[in-house]
């Protein structure tokens, strides 16, 4: 197995506060990897590196071998680095067909096209309603946004990143606030991606960590503390410690 | 329906044939909210200086002609390009920062015009506004004619021409990402999209129907004052979409023809209060429908609708 990501002494401060210190780690590909640790432990601020939305303080991020560490945004995402958010990022104004089909639009670069209508791009349409279909979305494809279930548009949020045909997918969260039955869709959903995704996932619920993960990775306080496979890491001593007593079978706090 | 809405004009030629420079002004007018719709209802740029694009393209269409060149349409193909390469540049400094500092910059803009025509006044007639402006006929044969038939038809036209363009533009997937951009700055980056890019480029096709507006007003009026340049223009514009609705085509042309009419009726019967009329007016029009009179229309169409389904059933 090759490594798709690395990062050396990645660090990041927000006036005194050091969000991420000094995380060195590598991804490798194909990865079905977990990020855990306490709130403000940095796991989002590390995404926020990853995807270039905040610049690092110091350290470097290395992606399928290339330094991509002074990379924009949107540069990192045509490489292949896409992400989901905590907070659903959605288009509250756009059905879920449309959102789907900016974003495979937005990757093959036909979103500045301007005199063909949409409703004449079949080819981003179709892709677009069979990814919400794999998803099991079908459905909710003509429904306003706003007037899907919550746990539905987490599917949705992931699906518009899947449209972007990523190499490594950042899942920031993904069933979160999600009602116990619908959490199930979103789990089976992010097991079924193809080994040709790599997978990051930042989750409190330690049972889909350890029915996901082959590997979980511990950030406390900003710092990496463990990083191996679920058995090493369930049973490690700082681990345990760091969640202050808490069971790491009951989502942290 | 929509048939039928572009096939007014020729009803109206005849019921209010002394009134033609009225409805000729209701075109421009709507021209003008139409490229500044583009900015503002779909891609979400703020912008209280629209008028400096106006402006231009009136001083582009204007000078060619005292200079000329009265030809009609390669001089409001004039006026739009040049309108275009100024939006393009000023755009950098524009979508630069926040909303309020583009409501700055778009203003600051357009009052550094209006005062450079000011003092250039050996170029532009400056206060006295640009006399000589005249024009050939249109394809050599339709003479612009004292009564404003020719004016009338022509400026209706360019109108339908734009209009076409830019529904085109907000139909196709660049105003999807126009809409995504508006909707959600921070999602459209996830997906890699090259949000500044797009607003460039809507900032500078919403310039260059503005100048397109203006070339049409000096055209079709022949003369050219400071006015197409000052601040109360870019101010009709906003309002136009305010009264008609804006993220939406029709909405443009909508609230130019509710706007002039309703200022023409109220300053006939209060002079000197219209302002005060007009004024309550859009504050009832912004309290009971945010959507303008399409978002109005739309309503009345789904409450039809609704209707016609409970009947069926
Ligand atoms: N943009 C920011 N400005 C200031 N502080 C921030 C910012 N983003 C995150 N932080 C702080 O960094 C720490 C880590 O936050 P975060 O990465 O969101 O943690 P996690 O996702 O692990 O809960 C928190 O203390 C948070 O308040
Ligand atoms: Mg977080």
């Amino acid at each position: 197995m090759s490594v798709i990501l690395e990062t050396n002494g990645l660090s990041r401060r927000f006036g005194g506060l050091r969000a991420v210190g000094n995380v060195t780690f590598a991804l490798q590909d194909g990865a079905r990897q977990a990020l855990i640790g306490p709130n403000g432990a940095g796991k989002t601020t590390y995404i926020n590196l990853l995807t270039g939305v905040v610049p690092p303080s110091e350290g470097r991020i290395t992606f399928l071998g290339e330094d991509i560490t002074r990379l924009s945004p949107e540069a990192r995402v045509r490489r292949g680095i896409v992400r989901t958010f905590q907070i659903n990022q959605l288009f509250d104004e756009m059905t879920p067909l449309e959102a789907v089909a900016l974003a495979v639009l937005e990757r093959d670069g036909k979103a500045r096209a301007m005199w063909r209508p949409l409703a004449s791009h079949h080819e981003a349409l179709d892709e677009a309603a069979g990814l919400l279909a794999s998803l099991g979305l079908a459905d909710a494809m003509e429904v306003p946004t706003a007037e899907i279930s919550y746990g539905r548009r987490r599917l949705l949020e992931i699906c518009v990143a899947l449209a972007c045909r990523p190499r490594l997918l950042l899942l920031d969260e993904p069933a979160a606030g999600v009602p116990e039955h619908e959490r199930n869709d979103i789990m089976n959903t992010v097991a079924n991606l193809p080994r040709t995704v790599s997978v990051l996932l930042i989750e409190h619920d330690m049972d889909l960590v350890f029915r996901f993960a082959e590997r979980i990775a511990v950030l406390v306080g900003g710092e990496l503390l463990v990083e191996g496979t679920p058995d090493e890491v369930a049973n490690d001593i700082r681990v345990k410690e760091a969640y202050l007593g808490e069971s790491l079978d009951a989502p942290a706090a | 329906m929509e048939i039928l809405f572009w096939l007014l004009p020729i009803p109206l030629f005849f019921l209010f044939g002394l009134r033609l420079p009225l409805l000729t002004e209701i075109a421009i007018l709507a021209l003008f909210a139409l490229s500044l719709d583009l900015i503002l209802g779909y891609a979400g740029i703020v912008s209280l200086g629209h008028a400096a694009f106006f402006g231009l393209g009136a001083y582009t269409a204007g000078l060619l002609a005292v200079h000329g060149w009265g030809e009609p349409i390669t001089g409001l193909l004039a006026a739009g390009a040049v309108a275009t390469a100024a939006g393009f540049v000023s755009s950098f400094l524009v979508l630069r920062g926040s909303d309020l500092t583009r409501l700055m910059v778009t203003l600051a803009i357009s009052m550094m015009l209006l005062e450079a025509a000011n003092r250039l006044a050996w170029l532009t007639g400056g206060a006295d506004g640009l006399y000589g402006v005249t024009m050939w006929p249109i394809f050599g044969i339709f003479e612009f004619d004292l009564y404003g038939h020719t004016a009338y038809w022509y400026s209706v036209i360019v109108l339908f021409i734009s209009f076409v363009a830019l529904r085109a533009i907000v139909n196709s997937p660049f105003g999807l990402a126009l809409r995504g951009v508006k909707g959600n700055p921070l999602r459209m980056r996830a997906i890699g999209a090259p949000v500044n890019r797009h607003l460039v480029k809507a900032f500078t096709i919403g310039a260059g129907f503005a100048g397109i507006a203006g070339g049409l007003l000096a055209q079709a009026t022949q003369f050219v004052s400071l006015d197409v340049l000052a601040f109360h223009r870019s101010a009709e514009a906003l309002l136009v979409l305010v009264i008609g609705g804006s993220g939406a085509v029709y909405g443009g042309i909508l609230g130019a023809a509710a706007f002039r009419v309703l200022q023409e009726w109220l300053s006939g019967i209060t002079p000197q209060y219209w302002q005060f009329w007009l004024g309550a007016g859009l504050i009832v029009l912004v309290l009971f429908a945010r959507g303008g009179l399409i978002g109005l229309w739309r309503a009345l169409v789904r409450r039809l609708h609704r209707t016609r389904d409970e009947e069926a059933r």
